[in-house]
């Protein structure tokens, strides 16, 4: 009766610390915040800085935070294309799904170009840079520093008498 | 010494030997392919001038046409057989103003400007100075026939590079099959009297003579690709080189080279000495080898005319207006001109594993050949440690020219890091902006803050004058019929 009691004890004591072992084993580290930020950084990295916003966040870096903290879809980025996508999926261990086909298509790498005898000088498409790629000032002629210029498009839209145009990168 | 791991035995082939360096007589105009030129047409240049970025004009004259092509520019030079120096060059004191205002850049093919190394290492009492003399591929005998006939000045030279950079030792490599050098060496080595100059004979098995094979050999130093031989307490130059910093710390800087002329479609293979921006058909005339020019060899199957090594070199069109658009400059050591009958198709990798063995870099050519747009596994593999000797190609049982396949996957890895490189100063940019947007927002609100401020404080005499019109009216000093009267 001793032996069937004692034993019982020991189960029920083995159990017990197996099971703390487990919960404590299981609660997230405090350096939880650290390993968000370092995977946040890890997705920023993979993503093409394009800073085009066509994800529908403003920039590639926001993205990447809406990709860790709110579960944001990883098929979002039309610059990185397919080739993005295979590598956040592997990163992130989710299936790879194919490029979100309501936003714009996949392009190759492409610069802004104004062409400079119709430019106005108004500054608008200056203002909409996202990396500051255009020089320029207000009733004079701008133009694009071609080896900072993502190919976001941007500048696009702003711009009151489309003079600039996307040309294939060399 | 044991033989460096991977390499072939290939026969020395030196068919150039047998004669004396013969100087090409100075053609009639030099051509330059450059990046920036840094002269106008018509312009007068004197020798050792910098005609273009990286570029030195080999003679005096005028300047008479600059071509820009897409890629790069051609310079041409009428000389005008005076050959004056610049006063730089006449006026230099110390050994290394003088090798400065010559601009010498290393003649052992990567091109690199001998002064930047120097001045990186002056004084530095690194170990050991490796001279390399081991011109390990076939064919090409410039430095060797250089050591027959001026071994004596490539010694001095050697001494000043040692007086410059302090090193404590210096060794000169060569392969045991060149005897003569070897010998002419031993003698100006014993002339010079300089006990730490030391001559190292290598076995002859190329690629041993390529710089990060030489060092393994020489101190067992593994070299990788971003490190210099400075890293392993080392600093190589070209025999060649050597031989240049003589002259131009005798302020008679020599702006030519050594170049071998060799292969079994040339009639008469020879050592000839050439100023930079020689026309190859000139110098091809000159010494009678150029193609199409011989009755003798009735011309048969593919001809191929190599600028380099038969094995390192580039390819050129064997096409007359191509050559004349081509000139020498300081890392053409060699003019192979070969015809070959037959040249097999390539075949599928059957994965034998011939090219591992014999990579001198203990790489795996079949992987790398597997993996030739993956570019993950091209860096697990390191491509970029490739040394691009060809010994892979040579064994393949299949024919594959494995180093063409490893020259376009290096460019795909060096367009990748590009992209890395832009991406990371779009990142800088963007955050930059980020940071001024948020900033200018704030210092505008504060503006408004502060106006309103003022305000408050210290109103205008307008606001003073509207505050006591309204006092007056709520007092009941002015009447609606006041207005109206």
């Amino acid at each position: 009766m001793l032996l069937l009691l004692s034993s019982f004890i020991a189960i029920v004591i083995l159990f017990y610390c197996v099971g703390a072992a487990l919960q404590w084993l299981a609660k997230p580290s405090k350096q939880g915040d650290n390993k968000i930020e370092e995977l946040i950084e890890s997705v920023n990295d993979l993503l093409p800085q394009t800073q085009c916003a066509q994800c529908g966040f403003p920039g590639c870096r926001p993205y990447a935070e809406a990709i860790i903290n709110k579960q944001q879809a990883i098929n979002q980025c039309p610059p990185g294309g397919d080739a993005t996508i295979k590598d956040l999926a592997q990163l992130l261990g989710v299936e790879a799904t194919p490029l979100d086909n309501t936003l714009m298509p996949h392009k190759a790498p492409q610069v802004a170009y104004i062409q400079e005898e119709n430019c106005i000088g108004c500054v608008l498409c200056i203002q909409a840079c996202p990396v500051d790629a255009i020089v320029g000032a207000n009733r004079f002629m701008h133009t694009v520093i071609a080896s900072e210029c993502t190919g976001c498009e941007l500048c696009l839209p702003p711009c009151p008498v489309d003079c600039i145009e996307l040309r294939i990168k060399q | 010494m044991s033989a460096f791991r991977g390499g072939i035995a290939l026969a020395p082939n030196k068919q150039g030997l047998s004669k004396p360096i013969t100087v090409v007589p100075l053609p009639s105009e030099l051509v330059f392919n450059t990046n920036k030129p840094l002269v106008n047409i018509g312009d007068t240049v004197l020798a050792g001038q910098n005609i273009a970025a990286n570029t030195i004009a080999s003679t005096s004259g005028h300047i008479s046409d600059i071509q820009t092509h897409r890629s790069h520019s051609t310079i041409t030079l009428i000389p005008d057989g005076e050959s004056k120096y610049t006063p730089a060059i006449t006026n230099a004191e110390n050994p290394i103003a003088a090798i400065e205002a010559a601009g010498l850049t290393g003649l052992g093919g990567a091109g690199f400007s001998t002064l930047k190394k120097l001045q990186s290492q002056q004084c530095a009492e690194l170990v050991t100075l490796v001279i390399n003399a081991a011109e390990c591929e076939p064919m090409i005998a410039c430095d060797e026939a250089l050591m027959l006939e001026h071994a004596p000045q490539v010694i001095s030279g050697i001494n000043t590079l040692m007086q410059i950079t302090c090193c404590l030792q210096c060794i000169i490599a060569i392969e045991d099959t060149k005897i003569a050098a070897i010998n002419t060496i031993k003698q100006a080595l014993v002339d010079s009297a300089n006990p730490k100059l030391q001559l190292r004979v290598i076995p002859t098995r190329y690629p041993g003579g390529a710089e990060t094979v030489l060092l393994r050999q020489l101190s067992g130093a593994q070299l990788t690709k971003s490190q210099r031989p400075a890293d392993h307490d080392m600093l190589c130059f070209n025999v060649a080189t050597a031989y240049s910093v003589h002259h131009a710390v005798a302020n008679q800087p020599i702006f030519g080279r050594v170049v071998t002329i060799a292969g079994n479609a040339t009639n008469q293979p020879c050592n000839v000495s050439a100023l930079f921006g020689t026309p190859l058909t000139h110098l091809l005339q000159h010494t009678n080898n150029l193609p199409g020019s011989s009755t003798a060899n009735p011309p048969t199957g593919k001809m191929t005319i190599k600028i380099g090594g038969p094995l390192s070199g580039r390819e050129s069109n064997a096409s007359v207006i191509d050559l004349a658009n081509t000139a020498v400059d300081p890392n053409c050591n060699a003019i192979i001109i070969e015809r070959t009958n037959q040249t097999a198709d390539e075949q599928a990798c059957i994965r034998c594993g011939n090219c591992a063995d014999v990579c001198p870099e203990s790489l795996l050519p079949q992987q790398l050949f597997r993996y030739q747009s993956n570019v993950d596994k091209l860096n697990e593999y390191q491509l970029l440690n490739c040394i691009e000797c060809r010994c892979c190609d040579l064994v393949c049982p299949s024919a594959i020219q494995l180093t063409d396949y490893f020259k376009q996957s290096k460019q795909i890895l060096q367009k990748q890091s590009q992209l890395q490189v832009d991406a990371q100063l779009a990142e800088a940019r963007y955050a930059a902006r980020e940071t001024r947007l948020v900033r200018k927002a704030r210092e505008r609100e504060q503006e408004l803050l502060e106006k309103k401020r003022k305000v408050a404080i210290a109103p205008t005499p307008a606001a003073m004058d509207i505050a006591a019109a309204l006092a007056r009216a709520k007092a009941g000093l002015i009447k609606p019929s006041d207005k109206t009267s």
